[in-house]
């Protein structure tokens, strides 16, 4: 089942750092939000829908929803098989062109770079013979001979790819394609960043409390005026099959199961800022030739492991990449709400993989479901395999 | 032909390193930390070096890349360096390290073996640096030394396109700085237990600078070295000095910086008659608040020299000259006044205000009135362009070796000499092409002595730092036509020398790390939107409103008094004395939607009738009708020049709206920049 969310006010995805009335006064916002801030938000959703007569605190009483969505301490059968950006057009002209439909948005693999100017793929090289002559020496990590090189002639610096690419982009840098005509979407078009000032109101008077002025910079997507598209998110939800022997449900019956409304509204990161969801049809995942002679697998989302930047062993073959386009990790963790009231405990933050990188493999190679040790279950290490 | 072997070694992350900061100490500190660290990576390849020319921190600025450049003999020569600057950097930041440990947390109650193990995981080198080394080998004949430096940099950019990193999972309530890692604590797991342990530490701290009293701060063990790092032995020796008391650790505040010209004002006002009793009385009242610190603005210091009272005025915190630093509330939680010193805080929170009140009064009623301290000061990022091109282009080792040698003067000579002397500014950072900077928005005072230069705001700040860095770096740049005579936006080497600035402006209170960001992004937007050798100047208004504009420094086919510092540089003049409204700037922006549409001629005309209608009839000769007509035309030449470089077919995309992301018409853009400087003239304050 496939949920488009679209955001209808101001956001706020809260990183790491405290912020608490009166001791610390200033929270920016991460863009876009982690799986962890996703799943509860849709997890939310559900409870706040399963039945009218009850509040969210009464709904995660109830075992059949728990066993569907699970509570603070799991997940239940609940499953994120696609977290990415969306967006659908909203001028006439590009409306003529397709029908109304959801495009999701991916970030870049980390292997395309651009000068500036055009884009670049780059491709792994061995260093193993330089090495031995030599001739060029470096501290990759252990078991690392590889090194990246643009396909190309290259004769300016390169630059990581920071915006998004659409899903049909994406399908073409994972295949031998060239990529010179890829679009990216810039940040720009997607989200704005928004400062607010504000201030802490005493409950009984409702005056303002001294000392607890406090600022946030939010996230307002959806900014322009007379725009092509509207941006929101895409959450790909299945349930868990009851037994490995099972059908697994199809989106109608995900639904039902849910007792998910075909469209309604929902709160969204720090203050529960309000969004508007859409269940919309699944299309079937594309299948795109892979014409290369070796993969590589494309992280769509983030993924951590106990070993740091590699795949944990028991990924094996997957654990031992020639080489891999890597930029520099994110901490994620996370607040653990507690439905009865509004605090809660802070998880422990893991060093993640960021999305959009890329490891490479010395021929084909099978991909797991998820390549992640933490968070498969909400949309952690969802991959793509791409050849070269 | 002689086989050598060029090694290039890099300490990160840079970047990441030093924005976790909450102070803008913590800011110098964690660059100082980086550049102490890469002097240690470096001693023992001095002999060896191509870049940076000089391997030590010069005085109290740190200012070293953080990147060697090294030629060695032997493959095992190049790579028994390598790993000796890594073991260099993780001894020197293990001793500093302990260092802190052992004067922070020693008699701390508390600390438990959770503390341990927590430092331990959180100060371990590998779970925090980045250390990056290539080596190639190559041929030293001059011929080819600028593929051989090509192909080390490649291969270090290929280097750094993995990015490993081991795991570190951390537990429980996260610091207040960096957010990232969990904050130090004793037994205890919850906040209050956490705040509890942060509030036992406070108490063992001297000085009310270093950790807030109440517990609200908690750290994580990165955190606190850098917080604390001016205590380390280790850290004072590396620089020179005998132990960490010889060490000038004092670095002013964001209020300090932005009320920096109105103590440039203050001190000569000091000694007037009128203004003696409301200082003597503010400087009692502001003493209890125990802030006194030694001189931070070197500029400040020596003027406060020749003042009577000049050393006590400076040893104030800026904080100081806002009313609201007196209320009980931020005397309790900020100034340690608890509630056994409820009748001094009561009685302070009475008495600050009124004799700050009184201060301000008296310096606006002497003869040549002070202009009131303003909350809002200036970030700098300054990075030279294209530097890897640049580099990349060198001819031989002669000219590598000189470039460097010009980047680290310029750092060590040209930088300070405009920042700390010629403006009261203080550095962060300046290393090479970087500069990293906080400054006061304007001078009220412009000295007579023709040999420091006459710098009136950041604005005039920041251009002439590109113009001595292009000056510096220029001569030794040996020049080479451009690769692609066809192009003709192709650049020769040494038109390729040019700089990219971003400044934020903030209020004093805003987050710093939020600032760094804003300054950091102005930078690049100089480089990538703008097109480089520009500058980006982003205000953030208390409010939450913000106003972003950019432009180069210069425009071919524009006469000086229309390039663009000069003609904002006017203007600002033109606010400060008065002699125009800064209503004619809301004006013209309220207009710019229809007079983007008009031709040349008419909107010259029309800003000149606004900015008639906006003059001062006591100051027309200031400012006369020619003068008027020919700053209108300015306006219009320089919007042209910035239309001139969007391609015609994208005019369609240009925006008539100053707050709209993306590119704007160039008349929407000038007259932006007027907004700016009119804040810049503090017209416009909240």
């Amino acid at each position: 089942m496939r949920l488009f969310i679209e955001p209808t006010e101001s956001l706020l995805f809260r990183t790491g750092r405290p912020f608490d009335a009166g001791q610390d006064t200033f929270a920016e916002s991460l863009f876009p939000p982690t799986p962890e801030t996703m799943q509860g938000a849709v997890r939310a959703t559900i409870a706040s829908y399963w039945d009218a007569r009850k509040n969210i605190a009464e709904a995660f009483n109830d075992r059949r929803l728990t066993n569907r969505i699970g509570d603070r301490d799991g997940y239940g059968r609940f499953r994120v098989t696609g977290l990415t950006l969306g967006r659908y057009a909203r001028t006439q002209e590009l409306l003529k062109a397709k029908e109304w439909h959801v495009e999701r948005l991916f970030p870049p693999p980390a292997h395309i770079m651009t000068t500036g100017e055009r884009l670049y793929r780059l491709l792994p090289h061995s260093l193993e013979k330089d090495v031995r002559e030599g001739s060029k020496s470096t501290n990759f990590p252990a078991g690392v001979n590889y090194y990246l090189e643009p396909e190309k002639r290259l004769v300016d610096e390169l630059k990581p790819l920071i915006g998004w690419l659409t899903e049909t982009d994406l399908y073409t840098t994972l295949k031998t394609e060239d990529i010179d005509n890829i679009k990216l979407i810039k940040k720009e078009d997607i989200y704005q960043e928004e400062p607010r000032l504000g201030i802490g109101i005493q409950c009984g008077t409702k005056a303002a409390e001294e000392g607890y002025l406090y600022q946030t910079v939010m996230i307002r997507m959806n900014h322009h005026r007379g725009r092509d598209f509207n941006y929101g998110f895409v959450v790909d939800i299945q349930l868990a099959p009851l037994s490995p022997n099972d059908v697994p449900l199809n989106d109608t019956q995900t639904q039902q199961e849910l007792h998910l409304p075909d469209s309604g509204w929902m709160t969204i990161g720090g203050e529960q800022r309000a969004a508007h969801f859409s269940v919309i049809p699944t299309p079937p995942r594309q299948v795109y030739p892979l014409k290369g002679d070796s993969s590589f697998l494309y992280l769509a989302t983030l993924a951590t492991f106990e070993t740091g930047w590699k795949p944990s062993p028991h990924f094996a073959p997957l654990d031992t990449p020639l080489t891999a386009a890597i930029n520099r990790y994110e901490s994620v963790g996370g607040w653990k709400l507690n439905p009865d009231d509004a605090k809660g405990d802070h998880k422990v933050m893991r060093r993640c993989i960021p999305a959009g990188s890329v490891y490479f493999y010395n021929g084909k190679v099978t991909s797991p479901q998820a390549l992640t040790d933490y968070g498969m279950e909400i949309g952690y290490g969802i991959i793509y395999e791409g050849a070269w | 032909m002689t086989q050598q072997y060029m090694l290039l070694f890099s300490l990160g992350p840079v970047q990441a390193f030093i924005a976790q900061a909450r102070k803008t100490r913590d800011l110098w500190l964690g660059s100082f930390l980086l550049s102490a660290l890469m002097q240690a990576s470096m001693q023992n390849v001095k002999d060896k070096l191509i870049f940076p020319s000089n391997p030590t921190i010069d005085g109290n600025i740190p200012d070293l890349p953080n990147k060697y450049i090294a030629i060695f003999s032997t493959l095992q020569e190049a790579e028994q360096a390598a790993r000796q600057s890594e073991d260099h950097i993780v001894k020197t930041w293990k001793d500093i390290c302990d260092d802190v440990w052992n004067k922070v947390f020693k008699d701390v109650r508390g600390i438990d073996a959770v503390t341990h193990r927590q430092w331990g995981a959180q100060i371990n080198p590998i779970n925090l640096f980045e250390l990056y080394w290539v080596v190639v080998a190559g041929d030293d004949d001059n011929k080819y030394y600028k593929d051989w430096l090509k192909a080390t940099q490649t291969l270090f950019d290929q280097r750094k396109h993995l990015r490993n990193f081991e795991q570190q999972l951390e537990i429980g309530e996260k610091s207040t700085i960096s957010g990232q890692r969990a904050a130090l604590r004793g037994v205890g797991e919850w906040r209050t237990d956490v705040q509890t342990f942060w509030y036992n530490v406070a108490k063992e701290q001297r000085s009310l600078r270093d950790i807030s009293k109440d517990g609200t701060e908690r750290l994580d063990a990165v955190d606190t070295v850098k917080r604390f790092a001016h205590l380390s032995d280790t850290l004072a020796q590396l620089v020179g000095h005998k132990n960490s008391q010889d060490f000038e650790a004092g670095f002013p505040s964001t209020s300090s910086i932005a009320t920096a010209s109105f103590i440039e004002q203050l001190l000569p006002a000091s000694e007037s008659p009128d203004v003696a009793p409301a200082l003597s009385t503010w400087l009692r009242e502001s003493s209890k608040l125990n802030e006194a610190m030694p001189a931070t603005i070197p500029l400040l210091a020596v003027e406060a020299k020749k003042y009577r009272r000049g050393t006590e005025i400076i040893e104030r915190d800026g904080d100081c000259y806002f009313p609201e630093t007196y209320s009980a509330r931020r005397l309790e939680k900020e100034f340690g006044f608890d509630n056994e010193h409820k009748a001094e805080r009561e009685q302070l929170a009475k008495n600050g205000p009124d004799a700050v009140q009184k201060l301000l009064r008296a310096t606006d009623a002497i003869t040549s009135p002070v202009t009131r301290p303003t909350p809002y000061y200036a970030m700098i990022q300054m990075d030279g362009d294209k530097m890897g091109r640049l580099i990349n282009g060198v001819g031989s080792r002669g000219e590598h070796q000189a470039i460097s040698r010009a980047l680290s003067d310029f750092s060590r000579k040209n930088v300070p000499h405009l920042v700390e002397k010629g403006y009261p500014g203080r550095l962060i950072y300046a290393g090479g092409d970087d500069v990293f900077a906080l400054a006061p928005l304007g001078r009220d005072i412009v000295p007579d002595d023709t040999t420091t230069h006459s710098i009136k705001n950041v604005l005039n700040l920041v251009y002439q730092l590109q113009a001595e860095y292009h000056n510096v770096v220029e001569k030794e740049v040996v020049n080479t036509p451009a690769a692609n005579s066809k192009d003709p936006s192709a650049k020769s080497r040494t038109e390729l020398v040019t700089a990219s600035t971003g400044i934020a402006i903030a209020h004093h209170y805003t987050s710093l790390s939020y600032v760094r960001r804003v300054s950091k992004e102005a930078e690049q937007l100089a480089k990538n939107s703008y097109g480089r050798n520009a500058l980006v100047v982003t205000v953030l208004r208390r409010s939450g409103e913000q106003t972003r504009v950019g432009c180069h420094w210069h425009y071919d086919n524009l006469s000086a008094d229309a390039q663009p510092i000069e003609l904002f540089s006017s203007f600002y003049d033109l606010f400060v004395e008065d002699v125009l409204s800064p209503k004619c700037v809301h004006t013209l922006l309220e207009e710019a939607p229809t007079l983007v549409a008009l031709e040349e001629g008419a909107q010259a005309s029309e800003i000149r009738r606004v900015l008639t209608r906006q003059r001062n009839p006591m100051k027309e000769e200031r400012l006369t009708d020619d003068e008027l007509l020919l700053k209108a035309q300015h306006i219009v030449k320089l919007a042209q020049a910035m239309n001139a470089e969007n391609q015609p077919d994208k005019e369609q995309d240009m925006s008539v709206e100053l707050h709209a992301e993306g590119k704007r018409y160039g008349l929407v853009e000038v007259l932006g920049w007027l907004l700016v400087v009119l804040f810049l003239a503090r017209k416009e304050q909240e």
